[in-house]
């Protein structure tokens, strides 16, 4: 009797075990839950509100209407898109559904013609382009017999920050090195200062950053100190001109920030765009993905990033590099700054 | 504050315990011992810090484990993780990596037992630390993924209790987190923000328990067989409100120390 007991006891719990508990609610997927999702971890995850002057509870009434009464998936990942652009962020952006091209927000800029031309350097200016296929990443020639060139298009990925120091061991003998952002969108964070850190040999801080911590839009964490650290067996201490324009986002902007602290690097072009939110991805009840800015970054000397982007010291406006096709203005005035020792 | 809290409640339960019961009751259930047991464990997860969707999975699960008879009191220690691939329920999407740990340390004082000693009951304090790391995966197509961490520590009070049967032992143990600190980033974990900021929770925002029912059979002189399952639930009331329950059946041996062997 009792071994009968014991067994239909171990029996039901086992059987309690191999139960699927329930501990949240399934989601509702109607539009109107959905917008409310949506809104409401914008709410409680975004971090720049008061940069961006926006009242989210406005927004919040303005579009909802239009979300409930959407006719079709496509009109509702629109009205939450036109929604997430009130923020002017351009890390802010909806992935409506696995495939799909994130609905970013943009900005007239984004409609004019580029100002940079990778194919004119490497076609006029590069004397020597270097082995590309053991530096998939980054493209490395010679401008000039003491100048070497590096190119960064995208700081996407993890992991291959190394080929800068085969970049530099194959530019052996420069004096001076150009790094050129131009156009560059930015990417992994830790990625950019690993780069970054070839060209200092001691750790300086550049800035800091406040990480959204709370429900409230102004409960952000005390400042964080961002500092760039030596990285990589290769270092180049000479001069570094590190050219930007207004395409320079994010991760690219932290390279530009960090490299400003340091006393061998010139940056030359135009000030860069001016995106600094580090974004989290969200997920909505639907499957659809969305990003939002989560910190607010600053200049060590309390400028908000975000919006103002980093001037150059050396200014080549767009309009100088109007001749797109023809000469590269902002490489041109590198090349006249190297030749007179500059 | 933690641990003025912690220090009085253990001063409270262990006073508590009648020092007449005492005298008839056996030292402890476990003798001076050490275990190793091997198992599956299911994890069932929904954190809003990720999204509000419940994640499940299984996994292989390890625990350790090691017993001591000191002055009186049982002292009993615990470790356990494991690795969970979990999917989602109802229809959500994406997919987590979680690996996860947990130490147990129970402080026991045997309260009564039956006159023949076949039934022993015990109650103490019982502090635990247990810290889950997260690798979410979204379903967007582009690989993204983000890392979130929940670390708890807590104390409460422990019961032990333990009832021979079939030539063996049933045991059963418990343990509810009365003020516990919290580890639960407010959004995804970030290279720049690494140290974990402590929040103190009580009953009142952090609530669940954690327990084990099992039995145990001496296979020979030093070594006895265990076979347990366990189970811990959590539910966190924040900003991001966490709801956790982790469950896991264990196959074990334990190995008794000669000179304490019964």
């Amino acid at each position: 009797m009792m071994r009968r007991r014991f067994l239909l006891g171990a029996a039901a719990l086992v059987a309690a075990a191999c139960a699927d508990p329930t501990l949240v609610a399934p989601a509702d997927r109607s539009y109107g839950a959905m917008f409310d999702q949506l809104w409401h971890e914008t709410d409680l995850t975004y971090s720049m509100f008061a940069v961006k002057h926006v009242n989210w509870d406005s927004v919040g009434a303005v579009f909802r209407p239009r979300a409930v009464a959407a006719p079709s998936d496509f009109a509702f990942a629109r009205v939450l898109a036109d929604m997430l652009f009130t923020l002017h962020d351009r890390h802010v952006s909806l992935t409506p559904g696995r495939g799909a091209m994130p609905m970013a927000y943009t900005t007239a800029s984004d409609l004019q013609p580029l100002d940079f031309d990778s194919t004119l350097v490497e076609r006029t200016y590069l004397t020597r382009r270097l082995d590309a296929a053991t530096m998939p990443h980054i493209h490395v020639g010679w401008l000039a017999p003491s100048v070497g060139y590096i190119r960064i298009p995208t700081f996407v990925g993890s992991g291959w920050a190394g080929e800068m120091d085969a970049a530099l061991d194959s530019l052996e003998g420069a004096s001076r090195l150009v790094l050129d952002l131009r156009c560059n969108p930015g990417g992994n964070y830790e990625l950019a200062l690993d780069v970054a850190g070839r060209f200092t040999e001691q750790s300086r801080d550049f800035g800091f950053v406040r990480i959204r911590n709370g429900p409230k839009h102004d409960d952000l964490t005390d400042p964080i100190t961002e500092t760039l650290r030596p990285t990589g067996r290769r270092k180049f201490t000479g001069t570094v001109y590190l050219l930007t324009n207004r395409r320079v986002f994010s991760s690219a902007e932290n390279v530009a920030l960090a490299m400003r602290q340091l006393p061998n690097v010139v940056i030359v072009g135009d000030t860069t765009g001016g995106a600094s939110g580090r974004p989290v991805t969200r997920e909505l009840a639907n499957g659809w993905t969305y990003e939002l800015s989560t910190w607010i970054e600053y200049t060590p000397d309390n400028h908000v990033v975000e919006d103002a982007g980093i001037a150059p010291s050396i200014v080549v406006p767009r309009s100088s590099n109007a001749t797109i096709g023809k000469r590269d203005a902002v490489l041109d005035r590198v090349l006249q700054l190297a030749a007179n020792g500059g | 504050m933690f641990v003025k809290y912690a220090a009085r409640l253990a001063l409270v339960v262990l006073a508590a315990v009648p020092a007449a019961v005492l005298a008839q009751s056996e030292p402890c259930a476990r003798p001076t011992s050490i275990q190793a047991s091997l198992g599956l464990g299911q994890s069932d997860r929904a954190d809003a810090a990720i999204n509000n969707t419940q994640y499940q999975g299984r996994g292989p699960q390890l625990s350790l484990g090691a017993a001591a008879n000191m002055r009186g009191l049982c002292l009993e220690a615990f470790a356990t993780g494991g690795a969970h691939y979990l999917r989602p329920l109802g229809g959500g999407f994406g997919s987590e990596r979680v690996l996860d740990g947990r130490a147990d340390l129970y402080l026991l004082k045997p309260v009564a037992s039956s006159a023949d000693n076949r039934a022993t009951f015990a109650a103490g304090l019982a502090a635990q630390a247990s810290l889950a790391g997260t690798k979410h995966s979204f379903a967007n197509g582009q690989s993204t993924t983000s890392r979130y961490r929940l670390g708890v520590g807590s104390i409460g009070p422990a019961f032990d209790a333990s009832y021979r049967i079939l030539g063996g032992r049933v045991f059963a143990t418990a343990t509810v987190p009365m003020v516990s600190v919290v580890d639960h980033p407010y959004v995804a974990a970030s290279s720049l923000d690494p140290m974990p900021g402590l929040r103190v929770a009580t009953w009142s925002s952090l609530r669940g328990g954690s327990g084990q029912l099992g039995y145990e059979r001496a296979l020979s002189r030093y070594l006895t067989g265990t076979i347990a399952y366990q189970a811990s639930g959590l539910r966190y009331d924040d900003a991001r409100p966490v709801r956790a329950l982790s469950q896991m059946l264990t196959f074990g041996f334990r190995l008794t120390r000669p000179t304490e062997h019964r």
